[in-house]
């Protein structure tokens, strides 16, 4: 389903050059759940961003559910977004200024869904994560952990073909992060792809496959 | 999607209530403000719009040319019949005349200026009728049309058709009220109440009159205009001091929409206005609304930062980025039209009160005038747009891998133009100040430096001198120091005839102003040259008998001494050339004496109590009891109140119970005289407040934004150990700079529109540098006060606070 061939990201800032990715190459075939671990630094975040078409390479190919889009244009990235991706966030990006409902909502305006229909995938995507109680309630009237979940709602409510999650438990207590875990294994298993970013061995277990990085590029991978 | 998109906005602008507060204030003040001057700028171009067929009426008016060339209003009387017969073009002509009497209905007597007016006026200008013919009524001899407001004011009511009325001036005459008509509208060069219709024999039917004419559709004003000196030539014969007078006359044909722009004249009706005022005018409210404008761009994108992850999530969800611009110009409509929405409540509120300030009737009619309501839509499109496009780039500019991890970097410059923008502004407020400064040091040159005597002092009525001796009896009022016949001519507020034959037969025309020997002395004025006035020379006031045709002694003022060729105020002592005045002549009638010598005993200095717009005319002064309508009294600045009730109880006693006509103090002349710029000066002064407080405002989102923007910084800087002062220092001056750097725009930009501007007078102040320190020390007082408030409370913060704050 994805697939990334020598892709390389170097970031340019005055005579300064530095190499996030190098010559990364990847498969990642429809359904699986893929973890990416490494230190702080070593490009995860960059990787990721490549995947969910919010960053594009500097070098390389990226085969996007058949189609490269390496070199595609900022307006078609979007599109493309919109049409299969969903995010998670390690501090949740939820806005302060929507409700609950309203936040969740924010991943079907732009795809044209009419009203009424927006109204009940919201409330079923709430449902899934127990926070139908919740709808009218603002981001800072929650918990960090029903934040997430909230998060997690609005990635799941566009039914996307493959959701990245960026430590989606880094700002979470073990309990609410077990919980996050929990729900992202439900949804992978449902054959939605999942690919995570995180600094946790024992999340990272719960996947089908971890991949470490260093210093931008693979250093190993084990199957699980 | 747009209900998304409001609750987002509606929620930010509540959670952010101070600080959209102050962004939504500023730009509804300079709402305000603009539309205020919008309507008076609409107002001014809209005098004597009203007329059916203006654009193709006109005022035909002289101007005499001479040593002070004069602009006069009206023309010689033949010359309105005479257009009639010698241009094909012309559709008719009409004319009015000044006359002023007492107007008496029972115990009720009312002193009136009115006009008469010929048969045909209200064809020409057709009033709003509220009872009666006013059209028939001028057909009639003896008959009047009054205003609503007079009826109310002779009368008690207005159901007065067919009333007599006792017109009071030499003698008495009965007149019927002919019709009633609304109260003039304030955009109208025309302002009187008494229409009359022209009598069998008019005293002032030879007098100069207000003259308009007609043309037929499509004629061309410019073939009139060019044929005019050829026209003046016909119709004018006669020789002034063996030069054809014609020669002194120029003629000119003014469409009724100019008449009010034009320069100020004697014979105005109305005060005119400047068209450079007006221009000023639209000059402050596009500075204005620039000045909130650019406070709203400023301070949108400032708070920019704060939407990073509202615009980050969108875009990961899928929205492009032009979708995130139609966003936050929708968001910056919606505030922008939150301002308009107060700012038109604003203008509902203070609207009467500018009508009554300025005397007009300008009316905020956008519901049943779609072309205001389309104009206000508009300047809200405009200013949304405008306002709007540059934060909706800003923001839809973010890049979501990095906002989304925290990392947020603006596009490089808004900073900058902030800091642009603050230059601009301030250079605007320093500017105006500027002018505000001029024009109230003009405006109190005018009316105070001019005259070097306390006007609260003089007291000035209408007065008959010859007539009535209500100077001898005043005199002897106590508390009155001193009486003064005179005339307007003499105090500058009139032009007297009289014309001079200069050596080889050359004539010259002067201004003559009949006075009394204590005239001078009432006015504190001292001669440059010769002496003034005396009872013990008889040759100075023979014309106090009867029947004198002679000349009396004479003093001129030194722009007379200048026209009549002496090179310096001495060699005119004892000089006696001929000269004529209106007086009685050797048939016994009234009319111009002829040329008889008279010997100039004194020069005095120039000097007017009439307006300074005008260069002082030469004039020659000569005590002529029959020329003199106007009595001064000098009063006792200790006991002003009671010998005012004093003269009062003497004049009823002396008038047979007519009301005093005039009794002004000369203060309050001059300050009716230049009421206009008196106006204009506080309505500029209004309007510098105005933008100073919406540039403070700016200012004040801006150090509220530096300040939350630099938290950490000023943290950093304290645990460095920075003080309390060297914090405020450090914020003052990040506002303090810009200030300063304004003035090298606004000080240039100030020096040439107020130099521009004093050119229009013939006397004025100098452009000192002081007003331009006063101003630019005022401006940055205001930058420093508005920021002190915020940089105290940041300087106070705990430093652990500080470096917390996220």
């Amino acid at each position: 389903m994805l697939k990334l061939e020598h892709i390389s990201k170097t970031y340019r800032a005055a005579e300064v050059q530095t190499a996030a990715l190098d010559d990364i190459s990847l498969e990642v075939p429809q359904g699986q759940f893929l973890a990416i671990m490494g230190p702080s630094g070593c490009g995860k975040s960059t990787l990721l961003n490549i995947m969910g078409l919010i960053d594009s390479p500097t070098a390389g190919s990226y085969w996007f559910m058949g189609e490269d889009i390496a070199r595609c244009s900022e307006q078609d990235l979007t599109l493309r977004r919109r049409a299969g991706v969903g995010f998670v966030f390690q501090n949740f990006n939820l806005v302060d200024d929507l409700n609950v409902a309203e936040n969740v909502e924010v991943a079907l305006i732009y795809r044209r869904v009419p009203a009424a229909e927006r109204r009940r995938r919201v409330s079923a995507a709430l449902e899934r994560v127990d926070l139908v109680h919740r709808a009218k309630h603002m981001p800072k009237q929650l918990s960090g952990g029903q934040q997430q979940r909230v998060a997690v709602a609005r990635a799941l409510v566009s039914d996307p073909k493959v959701i990245l999650a960026d430590e989606p438990t880094g700002n979470l207590d073990s309990a609410n992060g077990d919980a996050v875990m929990s729900m992202l294994t439900g949804v992978a298993k449902a054959g939605t792809t999942i690919i995570m970013v995180t600094h946790s061995e024992q999340h990272a277990a719960r996947a089908d496959r971890v991949v470490h990085m260093l210093d931008g590029r693979f250093i190993d991978e084990s199957e699980l | 999607m747009w209900r998304n998109y409001l609750s987002a906005a509606l929620r930010n602008l509540f959670r952010n209530r101070a600080y959209a507060g102050i962004n939504i204030l500023g730009l509804a003040i300079g709402f305000t403000a603009a539309i205020l001057i919008g309507l008076f700028v609409r107002d001014e171009l809209s005098y004597d719009r009203m007329w059916p067929q203006a654009q193709r009426t006109y005022r035909l008016s002289m101007d005499i040319n001479g040593p002070a060339p004069t602009s006069l209003g009206n023309a010689d009387p033949r010359f309105g019949p005479a257009m009639e017969l010698d241009f094909p073009e012309v559709e008719f002509a009409t004319r009015l005349w000044p006359t002023s009497g007492y107007l008496k209905y029972k115990d009720v007597s009312i002193w009136a200026d009115f006009r008469r007016a010929d048969a045909d006026f209200f064809h020409m200008f057709p009033p709003q009728v509220i009872a009666g013919d006013p059209v028939a009524a001028l057909q009639k001899p003896d008959m009047l049309i009054v205003t609503r407001r007079f009826a109310n004011q002779l009368f008690g009511r207005e159901d007065v058709v067919g009333l007599p009325v006792d017109f009071q001036l030499n003698g008495t005459v009965t007149l019927h009220i002919g019709a009633v008509i609304e109260n003039l509208p304030s955009n109208t060069h025309f302002a009187f109440d008494v229409i009359g219709s022209r009598t069998a024999a008019d005293p002032n039917e030879f007098n100069n009159s207000l003259t308009y004419v007609r043309l037929k559709p499509g004629a061309d004003p410019n073939r009139i205009r060019a044929a005019l000196p050829d026209f003046v030539r016909r119709h004018i014969d006669n020789m002034i001091g063996g030069e054809p007078a014609w020669k002194l006359i120029s003629l000119k044909l003014t469409a009724l929409p100019d008449i009010h722009f034009l320069p100020p004249s004697i014979t105005d009706m109305n005060a005119p206005s400047d068209r450079r005022t007006v221009d000023a005018f639209v000059i402050i409210a596009l500075l204005t609304l620039f000045i909130a404008g650019s406070n709203f761009v400023s301070m949108m994108t400032a708070r920019a930062a704060r939407r990073a992850v509202e615009v980050g999530v969108r875009k990961s969800v899928g929205a492009t980025r032009a979708q995130i611009v139609v966003q936050f110009l929708g968001e910056c409509a919606f505030y922008t039209g939150l301002a308009l929405g107060i700012a038109i409540v604003a203008v509902e509120l203070l609207l009467p009160m500018i009508n009554g300030f300025l005397h007009r009737q300008i009316a905020f009619d956008y519901l049943r005038n779609p072309t205001l309501g389309l104009c206000i839509v508009a300047t809200w499109l405009v200013v949304a747009l405008a306002a709007s496009a540059y934060p909706a780039a800003v923001l839809s500019m973010f890049r979501p891998a990095t906002v989304l991890k925290g990392v947020l970097s603006l596009p490089g410059g808004p900073g900058r133009l902030r800091g642009a923008m603050v230059v601009l502004q301030f250079g605007v407020l320093v500017a105006l100040i500027v002018s505000t400064i001029t024009i109230y040091r003009q405006t109190r040159f005018a009316i105070e430096d001019q005259l070097r005597v306390p006007g609260d002092q003089l007291f000035v009525l209408r007065a008959p001198c010859s007539r009535m001796a209500f100077q001898d009896i005043a005199r002897r009022i106590p508390g009155v120091r001193a009486a003064a016949c005179a005339s307007d001519a003499a105090m500058g507020r009139d032009l007297g005839a009289a014309h001079f034959t200069l050596a080889g037969g050359r004539g010259i025309n002067v201004n003559g102003g009949p006075v009394e020997t204590t005239f001078f002395s009432i006015f504190g004025i001292q001669p440059v040259a010769g002496r003034l006035f005396d009872d013990n020379h008889g040759e100075d006031n023979i014309l106090r008998q009867s029947g004198v045709t002679k000349n009396p002694s004479i003093v001129i003022n030194e722009s007379g001494a200048r026209a009549l060729g002496y090179a310096n105020a001495a060699d005119a002592i004892g000089k006696s050339p001929y000269w004529s005045r209106q007086g009685v002549m050797a048939n016994g009638q009234f009319g111009r004496t002829d040329p008889q010598p008279s010997q100039i005993i004194g020069v005095v200095p120039d000097f007017t109590a009439g307006s300074i717009r005008n260069l002082i005319q030469p004039t020659v002064y000569y005590i002529d009891p029959q020329g003199s309508f106007v009595l001064v009294l000098k009063l006792d600045g200790q006991k002003i109140p009671e010998t005012l009730r004093a003269v009062q109880e003497a004049w009823k006693k002396a008038a047979s119970g007519r009301p005093m006509v005039g009794g002004q103090f000369l203060s309050q002349m001059l300050n009716d005289l230049y009421a206009d710029i008196q106006r204009q000066a506080q309505l500029f002064a209004a309007f510098s407040v105005v933008a100073i407080v919406v540039a403070a405002l700016g200012l004040l989102g801006l150090a509220i934004f530096t300040a939350e923007r630099r938290t950490r910084e000023i943290g950093v800087r304290k645990c460095m150990g920075a003080s309390r002062i060297d914090i405020l220092r450090f914020i003052g001056w990040q506002f303090a700079r810009p200030v300063l750097i304004a003035n090298l725009i606004a000080w240039p930009t100030a020096w040439f529109f107020m130099n521009r501007w004093l050119q229009g007078f013939a006397y004025h102040v100098d452009l000192g540098v002081l007003a331009f320190l006063l101003a630019s020390v005022l401006a940055l007082t205001i930058a420093l006060l508005t920021v002190t408030g915020h940089a105290l409370m940041v300087s106070r913060a705990r430093p652990a606070e500080a470096l917390r704050y996220e």
